[in-house]
Formats: C-alpha cells, sequence, structure tokens
C-alpha cells in the first residue's frame, strides 16, 4: 500500500499500517472460526448447538441465531434513518455520520441474512424454496422479501449514489484504489445538473425507504406477536417494540462507529463533536419511547395475568432468567438517566455518550434473546413442565464469525473509501482544480 | 371426501403408551421423537391425588398456526385435513415448531439414520438380521418416502436431516384404507379415528352419544382430536413419569 | 429524453413485477387447503423480489444514464 506522504486520498483511504493488518488478522481468525464451527454444524446438524425440540424435549428450537437475526436487523435502522432525517428534515449537521449510517445499515442486513441462513436445517434449500415458494401469509414473507432484499437493495443504492461525489474526486488520484473509484463515480462531474439530479432521487428514495424500515421491523415484531402458542409472544406491542428497540440499538451502535472512526483517522474536525450531541439526545428520547412501551408492556402483564403468563414473568424477574433480565433494564435505565442529564446541563462528555452507545447495545442482545428463549422453555400451554436452553460453543462461534465478518467488511471499507464526507479544504481541493 | 378425525376415550386409556410405541416403530421416528405422546398427569394433593391419563397426537387443526407460518408452504392441509409436512420442501426454519400451542413437532437435529434406536447401517443391526429375518429393528418401514396420492412427500419420518416432522394421522397407511398406527395397536380401544362426515361412522356416533372436549378449544385452533370419557385437566394438572428424552 | 424513458420504464417494470409476483404468490381466500400451499406460479415471490429490485434500481438509472442532450 502507498505510504502516507505518496498519496492524496483523504481520512486514511489506501494507507494500510501494522495496526491495521493486526485487526485485520484477528477479524480473520474470528471468522475462520466460526466457518469451521459451521460446518460443523452443517455435517453434523444442529444437534451441535443447545437447540433442542418444544414440548417432550422441554427445550428451544430458536435460541441465539434467532436472537442475533433480530439484533442485526434492528441495528440496521440507524442508516436510513440518518439518512432520511438529513433529506426530509433538512438535519445536515448530521451529514458527516450519513455514510458510516449507511454502510452500517447494508452491513446490518447481510448479518441478518446470514444469521437466518446458519439458523436453518436446510440452508440451500431455504434460498432456491424462499424464492419459488414463499407465502405471504407467513410473517416470514415480509423478513425474506422486504427486509432482506427490499430494504438492503434500497440501502444499498442509497449508498452507492449518496457517495458518488467523493468517488469521483478520489477518482482522480492516481493509485490501486482508482479503478474501484472510477467504477463507484460512473462519470460524476460534479455540474449542477447532476447534483439537482441527484438531490431529487435521494429525496425519494429516502422517503419510499421509510416504509421500508417500519416494514421491516414490524414484520419481525409480528413473527412473535401473532403466535398464540406461546405466553409472553402474543400482543400488539412486539411490532412498536422491535421497532424502537432497533432504533435505540443502532443510534447507539452508530455512535461507537462514529467516535471510532474519528479517533482513528483523526477526524475531530470533519465529525464534530455536536453530532455526537445530537445523537446522544435521539438516544435519550428513544429510549424514553421504549421505556413507556415497557412499563405498559409489564402493567398489563402482571396486573391480572394468566396463570401460565404470571409463572413465565416469575421466571423472568425471579427465576433463571432474572439476572439478564435486570441486567438490561439497567443497561437501558442508566445510559437514559446519564444523557437525560447530560442533555438538561448541557454539558456533553464523549466517553459517556460512546459508553452509552456501548451499554444499549449489550441491553438489545440481552433483550432479543429474552424475547426469544423464555417463552419457549416456560410460556407453553400444554403441561410438559419447565425446559432449558443454552448455547454450545458452536453458537457461539458461528454468531461471533458473523459479528467478525461484519466488522472485518467494514474496517476494510474505512480503507477504501472516505468514511464520511470529503471537505474541500482537506488537501484535496487540487483534486477538483486539477480536472478540466 | 372424507374428513378424518380422532377420538380418543379418557376412560379407557391407562396410560400403558403402547401407541407412541406403535406409532414409533411405524414411522421410523428417531430418538426422542414422539409423535404419539401419553402424558401422565396428577392432579390434587396428597392423599388426595388423582392420575390421569391424556394421548397427544398431532390434532390436525383445522385452523391450524402451523400451516400459516409455514414460509414456504411445506407444511400444508391436505382436503381431507390432514396436516402434513412436505420433507421435500421443508427448509428447516422450525416456525411452525414455536407455533404450535400443542407441541407436536419434531425436528432433526442430526441425521435420523443416526438417530435410531439401533442405527440402521451398524454392524450390530447387520448382525440381527439373519436372526430375525428382518421382523424387529432394524425395521424400516418400505411404506414411507414415497409420494402421498397428492404428489407430496409427507409420511413417516426419519427422512431427512434439518427438517420438521410430526404426526401424519399415519397418511400412508389411511390412504390405503387402514387405520393409523396408534388406533390399531391400542389394547384399551381408547383410540378411535374415522370420518367426521360420515354420520355411521363409530366416531361420529361416539361424538354424538358423549360430551366431548378439545385441548386449548378457546384458542380457536378447532382441532380435530376429541377427548371424551373425562373432563379435561384441570390447570394445575402436572406430568409425571415425563418422557424427557432429548436427544 | 432517453433518461426519462429508461428511468421510467425501469420503474414501471418493476411495479408490475412486484405487483405480479404478490399476486401470483398469495392466493385470495381461506387460508387454509392445500391450494394455499404453493403459489399460483413457481417464483412469483421471486418476481416479487426482483421487481422491487428494480425499482429501486430505477433510481440508478435516472442518475446514471446520460442525457443525451448533455455534450
Amino acid at each position: 500500500m502507498a505510504t502516507r506522504a505518496d498519496t492524496r486520498l483523504p481520512y486514511g483511504v489506501g494507507q494500510a499500517g501494522a495496526r491495521f493488518f493486526l485487526l485485520v488478522a484477528g477479524l480473520l481468525v474470528l471468522v475462520g472460526l466460526g466457518a469451521y464451527a459451521y460446518t460443523r454444524q452443517f455435517v453434523e446438524g444442529e444437534a451441535v448447538t443447545g437447540l433442542r425440540d418444544i414440548g417432550t424435549m422441554g427445550g428451544a428450537p430458536w435460541g441465539l441465531y434467532v436472537a442475533f437475526v433480530i439484533y442485526f436487523v434492528g441495528v440496521s435502522f440507524a442508516g436510513i434513518t440518518v439518512a432520511a432525517l438529513i433529506r426530509i428534515l433538512n438535519l445536515e449537521h448530521l451529514r458527516p455520520v450519513s455514510r458510516m449510517a449507511e454502510v452500517l445499515t447494508v452491513l446490518a442486513l447481510v448479518l441478518g441474512a446470514m444469521s437466518v441462513i446458519v439458523d436453518l436445517g436446510q440452508p440451500g434449500r431455504g434460498i432456491v424454496n424462499l424464492l419459488l415458494y414463499a407465502r405471504p401469509q407467513s410473517p416470514f414473507f415480509g423478513t425474506f422479501s422486504l427486509v432482506i432484499s427490499g430494504y438492503l437493495v434500497a440501502s444499498m443504492v442509497y449508498l452507492y449514489l449518496e457517495s458518488r461525489k467523493d468517488a469521483a474526486l478520489c477518482a482522480r488520484e492516481p493509485g490501486r484504489l482508482q479503478w474501484f473509484h472510477r467504477l463507484w463515480a460512473a462519470g460524476y462531474k460534479d455540474t449542477r445538473e447532476q447534483r439537482e439530479r441527484h438531490l431529487r432521487a435521494s429525496w425519494w428514495l429516502s422517503l419510499f425507504i421509510i416504509p421500508l424500515l417500519v416494514t421491516a421491523h414490524s414484520t419481525l415484531g409480528f413473527v412473535f406477536g401473532l403466535q398464540i402458542s406461546a405466553f409472553g409472544w402474543y400482543g400488539a406491542f412486539q411490532p412498536p417494540e422491535f421497532l424502537i428497540l432497533a432504533g435505540v440499538s443502532g443510534i447507539g451502535l452508530l455512535i461507537v462507529i462514529a467516535a471510532a472512526a474519528r479517533q482513528t483517522l483523526h477526524l475531530q474536525e470533519q465529525i464534530p463533536k455536536r453530532v455526537f450531541t445530537w445523537l446522544a439526545n435521539f438516544l435519550w428520547v428513544l429510549l424514553v419511547v421504549y421505556g413507556y412501551l415497557m412499563i405498559v408492556e409489564v402493567l398489563t402483564a402482571i396486573y391480572q395475568p394468566h396463570q401460565n403468563e404470571e409463572a413465565l414473568i416469575r421466571t423472568l424477574v425471579f427465576g433463571n432468567y432474572a439476572w439478564m433480565y435486570w441486567l438490561s433494564v439497567g443497561l437501558l435505565i442508566v445510559p437514559l438517566v446519564v444523557l437525560l442529564v447530560q442533555s438538561v446541563m448541557r454539558r456533553y462528555s464523549l466517553p459517556i455518550i460512546v459508553a452509552s452507545g456501548v451499554f444499549v447495545n449489550v441491553a438489545a442482545i440481552i433483550k432479543r434473546y429474552l424475547i426469544v428463549v423464555p417463552s419457549q422453555t416456560h410460556g407453553r400451554l400444554l403441561p410438559y413442565g419447565p425446559g432449558a436452553y443454552s448455547p454450545t460453543w458452536v453458537e457461539y462461534l458461528i454468531v461471533l464469525g458473523i459479528a467478525a465478518f461484519g466488522a472485518l467488511a467494514y474496517v476494510v471499507f474505512f480503507k477504501v473509501f472516505p468514511i464520511t464526507e470529503v471537505k474541500e479544504s482537506d488537501g484535496s481541493q487540487s483534486l477538483w482544480k486539477t480536472s478540466e | 371426501m372424507a374428513r378424518w378425525g380422532m377420538v380418543i376415550d379418557l376412560s379407557r386409556c391407562y396410560g400403558c403408551r403402547a401407541c407412541m410405541m406403535a406409532c414409533k416403530v411405524e414411522n421410523n421416528t428417531p430418538g426422542a421423537h414422539f409423535w404419539m405422546y401419553v402424558f401422565r398427569l396428577e392432579e390434587g394433593e396428597y392423599p388426595d391425588t388423582q392420575v390421569r391419563f391424556l394421548p397427544r397426537p398431532c390434532m390436525h387443526c383445522d385452523n391450524a398456526p402451523c400451516v400459516k407460518v409455514c414460509p414456504v408452504g411445506a407444511r400444508y392441509k391436505r382436503a381431507d385435513g390432514i396436516v402434513s409436512t412436505d420433507w421435500a420442501r421443508c427448509i428447516g426454519c422450525r416456525y411452525c415448531e414455536v407455533a404450535c400451542p400443542y407441541g407436536v413437532n419434531y425436528f432433526n437435529w442430526k441425521s435420523p439414520k443416526k438417530n435410531q434406536y439401533l442405527d440402521w447401517d451398524s454392524p450390530a443391526a447387520e448382525a440381527l438380521e439373519p436372526v430375525t429375518k428382518g421382523a424387529v429393528p432394524p425395521y424400516q418401514n418400505p411404506a414411507l418416502g414415497g409420494q402421498m396420492k397428492d404428489g407430496r412427500k409427507t409420511a413417516g419420518g426419519g427422512q431427512l436431516k434439518g427438517v420438521i416432522e410430526k404426526c401424519t394421522f399415519c397418511v400412508h397407511r389411511v390412504e390405503k384404507g387402514l387405520q393409523p398406527a396408534c388406533v390399531a395397536n391400542c389394547p384399551a380401544f381408547a383410540l378411535h379415528f374415522g370420518d367426521l362426515d360420515d354420520p355411521a361412522s363409530q366416531l361420529s356416533r361416539l361424538l354424538a352419544a358423549n360430551k366431548s372436549f378439545r385441548l386449548e378449544e378457546a384458542f380457536n385452533t378447532r382441532p380435530r382430536v376429541y377427548y371424551l370419557g373425562a373432563p379435561p385437566p384441570s390447570t394445575e394438572a402436572r406430568q409425571i413419569q415425563a418422557v424427557k428424552a432429548r436427544e | 429524453m432517453n433518461r426519462t424513458f429508461l428511468f421510467l420504464a425501469t420503474l414501471l417494470t418493476g411495479l408490475v413485477l412486484a405487483v405480479a409476483g404478490l399476486f401470483l404468490a398469495a392466493p385470495i381466500g381461506p387460508t387454509l387447503g392445500p391450494e394455499t400451499s404453493s403459489p399460483r406460479m413457481l417464483f412469483a415471490p421471486g418476481l416479487f423480489v426482483i421487481g422491487i429490485t428494480m425499482m429501486f434500481f430505477s433510481a440508478v438509472v435516472y442518475e446514471l444514464v446520460p442525457d443525451r442532450k448533455n455534450r
């Protein structure tokens, strides 16, 4: 790779030092381990996981994989929301993080799709048969067709078009990445007409992606919310809760990624602190809405519960799952309070904001797990008795491998494309002027 | 077209679980799969306890949640009412399993050929064959594995790793005019199978003459399995002598 | 003109495919019964996905295809 002195590509693009390769190597190891675990699962069947049948086996057929499907799709909330806020509400000061939010959305949806595939008993058939036979009557249809196809394609198109200008800028610079930037730019010359066309296209795109966003998260909520088979699932609160927690985890993760980018690439000027304060305020607003939905759900469930529902709640609050339940509650309340106090006192600390982002994501993962598993082991209708589920090393490695794959793709993207909009003052002003 | 259903006489069932064994042999279900299951339930507090038995096949619901949620239509309801699983189309997502209120679905977590009580390919099985002339396990039912009359592959278990299976009302037997294996083998004649639309069938006569209930009726699944001869299990009923196999 | 035509063609073809795909995949009527286990036409869900993809791809057509009048 070219050294820092030779290249004029901004924000670390094309420059890869020892630290980068070390990170890539570490992530590749995790991906490799995940791939190995998956081959074991593929050959021997999902018996190598901790998943087992409901009922006589007292197990849970949906576990860590499904929890992460919901988590990854949830995190994808960030990208298009930020893009829509910028375009439709003209919140220009969020612009510095819009590209990393869009990349997060694209990658998160890919990871969500991968998590579905590793969960299927017949994955190859899954892809083929879904295209041939998928039924709209099933809540999965929305997940498959609108989320993984529509939402993903729409976000990729949005990312592509939005970044053509910077691609054209980078394409002026000769080097190993020039072919890639040229391909991306596809003849963008930053004429007034092109800019106008782009504004129009991206406005309409953001508008149409919003219904996809709502459908994506609501459909996942419906997968659970329409089932009478288990207590703790059925209810109209699932789609809205899925949507809002998606927002919480997505914005939280975006904060973490933006802070990491800012720190490692020295982008303090390009990504000013007010971006983080805005995101932090948005985060506590979402946390308040989520808290409201949770309080409504819990009060309804404990006022006059069905016998089995009461047993399930006892398990959640006092029993086997209590430590996870209270941990997730704490990891949501603490950031809410802290961010609210920050906002009231108008004194914002970046480390606190980033820590809040981390906390809410851990809480979201735990919450997704608590939505999926306890209703299967403890919420059944017939008197089978309580069950148990704990993931095995295969499941942990596969999930870790998928997450590492996402992180890997993300850091590689950092190195092949500017992660934030290129400002004219960044030593690249010559790039435009050297053209005709 | 027949409208198949089942009537279970709880006043006759004494919990011997022969139906579970018959189902297992007939359908080659792998280890820990119990398409037919018999609850042994205890109600009340000692010394006033009561033990009762509740056979639980698949309910073949008229408003089956499992059929509604299947993403690829592998789980479907035949015209004669049998809810079948096309193992040639199933993608193994297990949505039907979590959607079923009765917990009747079983997933092939490992290759079913490696999950029999005596592996069909093992040397021990080979050694047994000349002795028993194939009459005892390994007994691979040759009637399974093919297409049923509606062109779908829905009979029997133990076909493929990574797909779901459940009670089929022995569709491969019913299509030949036979009774399901559990019904044919119950020593107490507690299980009855027949056409609900035929007023002359034993099923219809039993239902007309007795009060019956169905499990979890209030959830509107409209099951095709009727219970008579005893009141429904109380909410305090707890399972004893559960078959906790987890393979 | 060329660009507008291509853009509208992509968008409308996508819309038609998506609607047709959805219609062919989802039989109207009682939700149970053997007819509802298969789509009216094989690959109808695939058509739906392709239609939605094309509709969003039309934005790329709109921006990328050069206008004949330009230069």
